[in-house]
């Protein structure tokens, strides 16, 4: 699908086009496994500033 | 003793109903009165609308648990709020008819002496011609996800149009909004990209044409007027991140909707620029237009006064700014901070029940003047917030006898997070996880984007579908008030 993305006369020419690396890292155990402590993290960082 | 009615059992209302009980203890009373007798954690019927999970583990009875921490629990619906009470007593009372406990039909006044409205909203299907059936239900031609029940039914519907791609038969799919001014796009996202990742699972994705029909007026404005995050040194609009996505699983996308009418197998809809379109369907999931559920309201002498209490949608006052302005002029200060009605100081409001002073996205119409905009979105996490923030407020009213609430959830002041499925499996699934401070953009303390840049973020991978998983498993236990559960944020 990706050569279709790179066309600079379609309505999806605006879109940022996800390469196979990030396709990678999206499925990666390791880094996925990093990606999830960090979401956390920052799930908690929010909720602490969100108490009144 | 003082008595706390709480109407409404969902995400506000039992977060408030649960904390008012463990921090009032025995010598004050909580009353819940809902009509349905059991729970659901909404954010799953996504995946009960994909067959990927039972009905009955996105639900559980509540009253069980209600009786377990000594919350009076009400199976009924209100129907009316008399703040002054009646012309022979003074005591404030609402007026609910029961839906079960071997009560239907019967009517009861409940006296109070604080009152929390946490009702949720009314699915309002007959908004749209041919969405509903009438009774505020789906209609025969599409069907919805708002519900644990019509998730299922949703389910089977989906079913029958991938058995005909199983059969190599073209299908089209058209997921969205079923008016101008609904709310909800987080769920449409997740449902769609759900369907689209258990389509590829099967190996008959190539015979779907997937199609999002929506009130946005870009892709990823998700009624919060889109969001900015970092992107490699830059801070780049939701739009770019959103359509990059349906790009690469090639979903189609029509914005800037109303959809005017629903057929067997066809939808019209308005577009912004004024032109009406017709699209064709096989299976489409249209959520309707949220309205407050229709709680009248009466004085002492049984005069209505439901326009003093409810705007005219039939959400509740409560003290936020709602004097009209233009969107230049909005700020972040428009929006309620206790959640106290202005008149009757023992009412508060939660969730989706309390009135916002406007939407949070732009407001625009088509050139006759048909507003498309989408709603301000309140569910989940910042519902949940109020609700506790409310039952703190009215704890240190009855036991400090503060004169005052003591708690404030501000839409502006709170984040939220947002982890949407799009994939449901352990290794293979995968999930987009948003996190967002504040909801409602304040441009005076954040003039670059109207948020705070470092938390507000949005990554797709494996790392949100697990801490969607797990939410779902920790959100559940709290609402079954299982040992431990005032300790879950």
């Amino acid at each position: 699908m990706g050569d279709k993305y790179m066309d600079p006369y379609t309505p999806k020419t605006g879109a940022i086009v996800s390469l196979s690396f990030g396709k990678f890292l999206r499925a990666c155990i390791l880094w996925q496994v990093v990606r999830f402590v960090v979401i956390n993290l920052r799930m908690i960082v929010l909720i602490l500033k969100s108490k009144h | 003793m003082a008595r706390v009615v709480i109407l409404g059992g969902g995400v506000a209302g039992h977060t408030a109903a649960t904390f008012a009980k463990e921090w009032l203890g025995e010598e004050h009373e909580v009353v819940v009165v809902t009509p349905d007798g059991n729970w659901n954690w909404t954010p799953s019927n996504i995946w009960v609308g994909t067959g990927e999970m039972r009905k009955e583990d996105a639900v559980f009875p509540i009253a069980p648990v209600y009786e377990k921490v000594g919350i009076d629990y009400r199976e009924a619906k209100a129907v009316s709020i008399h703040p002054e009470g009646k012309s022979d007593s003074d005591k404030a009372f609402v007026t609910i008819e029961y839906t079960g406990q071997g009560k239907a039909g019967q009517s009861e006044e409940l006296s109070y002496d604080y009152l929390v409205n946490a009702t949720g909203a009314k699915l309002d299907f007959d908004a749209t011609p041919g969405l509903g059936n009438g009774n505020a239900e789906p209609g025969p031609h599409t069907v919805s996800v708002c519900t644990a029940e019509q998730a299922l039914h949703a389910s089977e519907e989906l079913e029958k149009v991938m058995e005909k791609m199983r059969k190599g038969q073209k299908q089209t799919i058209l997921i969205g909004m079923g008016h101008g001014m609904c709310t909800y796009q987080g769920a449409v996202f997740e449902y769609i990209f759900s369907i689209e990742h258990k389509l590829r699972e099967e190996g008959i994705r190539e015979y779907a044409e997937i199609i999002y029909i929506s009130n946005e007026s870009f892709l990823g404005d998700f009624g919060m007027g889109g969001m900015h995050i970092k992107m490699g040194g830059y801070a780049g609009s939701s739009k770019l991140f959103t359509e990059s996505l349906y790009n690469e699983r090639d979903i189609k996308w029509i914005l800037g909707a109303h959809v005017t009418k629903v057929e067997e197998g066809r939808v019209t809809y308005k577009t912004l620029d004024g032109d009406t379109h017709e699209q064709e369907f096989d299976f489409a999931m249209l959520i309707p237009l949220f309205a407050g559920v229709g709680i009248k309201a009466y004085d002492k002498e049984g005069n209505d006064m439901t326009d003093k209490l409810f705007t005219p949608n039939g959400f509740m006052k409560v003290d936020a700014d709602y004097t009209p302005k233009p969107y230049e002029e909005w700020k972040a200060s428009d929006w309620p901070s206790t959640l106290q009605n202005p008149d009757y100081k023992n009412i508060f409001a939660a969730g989706i029940a309390f009135a916002p002073p406007h939407s949070i996205s732009k407001p625009v119409q088509a050139p006759d003047g048909t507003p498309i905009t989408p709603a301000a979105p309140r569910t989940g996490m910042p519902n949940a917030m109020m609700g506790k923030a409310v039952a703190a407020s009215i704890r240190d009213m009855i036991l400090e006898g503060a004169s005052e609430p003591t708690h404030t959830a501000n839409m502006s002041e709170m984040g939220a997070t947002f982890v949407t499925s799009a994939g449901k499996d352990f290794f293979t699934g995968t999930a987009v996880a948003m996190t967002i401070y504040p909801i409602v953009p304040d441009y005076e303390k954040y003039p670059d984007t109207g948020r705070d840049i470092n938390i507000t973020t949005a990554e797709i991978g494996l790392a949100a579908h697990w801490t969607k998983h797990i939410q779902y498993h920790i959100f559940m236990y709290k609402a079954k008030l299982l040992p431990g559960w005032t300790l879950i944020p």
